[in-house]
């Protein structure tokens, strides 16, 4: 203070009314009270970078930062693209909600028209007695027409086979190779004669007509009567039946 | 579908035509196209057939 400055004393009500401010105003135990819960305030919201936040452990901030993984993770950009386009498979909501209208309005309404659950049934049961009639029928028709079919081919010509061989002089026995068949159901022949022009220009002609030994599926065996002296060629058949 | 042969005997001279009924499976028969009866006598070999001298 320097020398000349005027010095201001408060009278008393002017002091009384300063104190009572003054009281009125927190207390020193209030402002740390204060204090105290402000930190708690701050540990609790955490630093930006805090991780490991859940429903039951963790910072604000932290709790924070695991929602935002997990929206980043889950919101894909494919899957907000949807929002914006029109999926084919998808149906239109007036349709979505106009079949749910549709099933609502049938599933909890008696309809007169439709048949009782006894009734559907019993028609049901009576469907598959028809069915089961008609199947019988259908097998019986099967079984007679296997019948006509089996009488009918019995007997028929199954296949023909046929054929020239020439047969080397001086042999006894020869044979033809053929596919295969039931050698019980075929007949087999010898057509033509066997000729040898070389006798028909010298001595009149010379023929032979070989007979037949066996027959098995693939092969014919056939003899002469007499070893030829020359080679001669014939003609061969056999006819298998059904 | 035809299933026309010719039959060979040991020395491959074909022996005899056959029209079978169906496939054969033996190696004295050869299946050919046509029913040849020129074939008679001439010897198969190598996929060819010749005269037999």
């Amino acid at each position: 203070m320097a020398i000349g400055d005027k010095v201001y004393i408060a009278d008393k009500p002017t002091l009384d009314a300063t104190k009572a401010e003054v009281e009125t105003k927190a207390s020193q135990t209030s402002v740390n009270t204060a204090n105290t819960n402000i930190n708690t305030i701050n540990t609790n919201i955490g630093a930006t970078n805090n991780t490991g936040g859940s429903s039951t452990t963790g910072t604000v901030m932290a709790k924070l930062n695991a929602i935002l993984t997990w929206f980043t993770g889950t919101w894909t950009s494919a899957r907000a693209g949807y929002l914006d386009t029109t999926v084919s498979s998808r149906a239109t909501q007036a349709y979505a909600e106009s079949a749910y209208t549709n099933i609502m309005s049938r599933a909890d309404v008696a309809t007169s028209t439709r048949e009782s659950e006894a009734n559907a049934l019993a028609r049901y049961n009576s469907q598959i007695g028809y069915l089961a009639a008609i199947q019988a029928y259908v097998d019986t028709l099967e079984t007679t027409i296997a019948a006509i079919n089996a009488n009918t081919v019995r007997g028929a010509v199954k296949s023909v086979q046929r054929g020239v061989i020439t047969v080397p002089r001086n042999t006894d026995k020869f044979t033809i190779t053929i596919s295969a068949v039931e050698p019980n159901k075929c007949h087999v022949s010898f057509t033509g004669n066997g000729s040898s022009s070389q006798y028909v220009s010298t001595d009149g002609g010379y023929s032979e007509q070989p007979r037949v030994v066996s027959l098995s599926s693939t092969t014919i065996t056939a003899a002469n009567f007499s070893s030829p002296s020359v080679a001669y060629t014939i003609g061969w058949e056999v006819i298998e039946f059904y | 579908m035809d299933y026309i042969y010719t039959q060979l005997d040991e020395n491959s001279i074909c022996v005899g035509l056959s029209q079978l009924a169906g496939e054969v499976t033996n190696s004295i028969m050869v299946r050919i196209t046509e029913y040849d009866i020129g074939l008679l006598g001439k010897k198969y070999e190598n996929d060819e057939w010749s005269e037999v001298v």
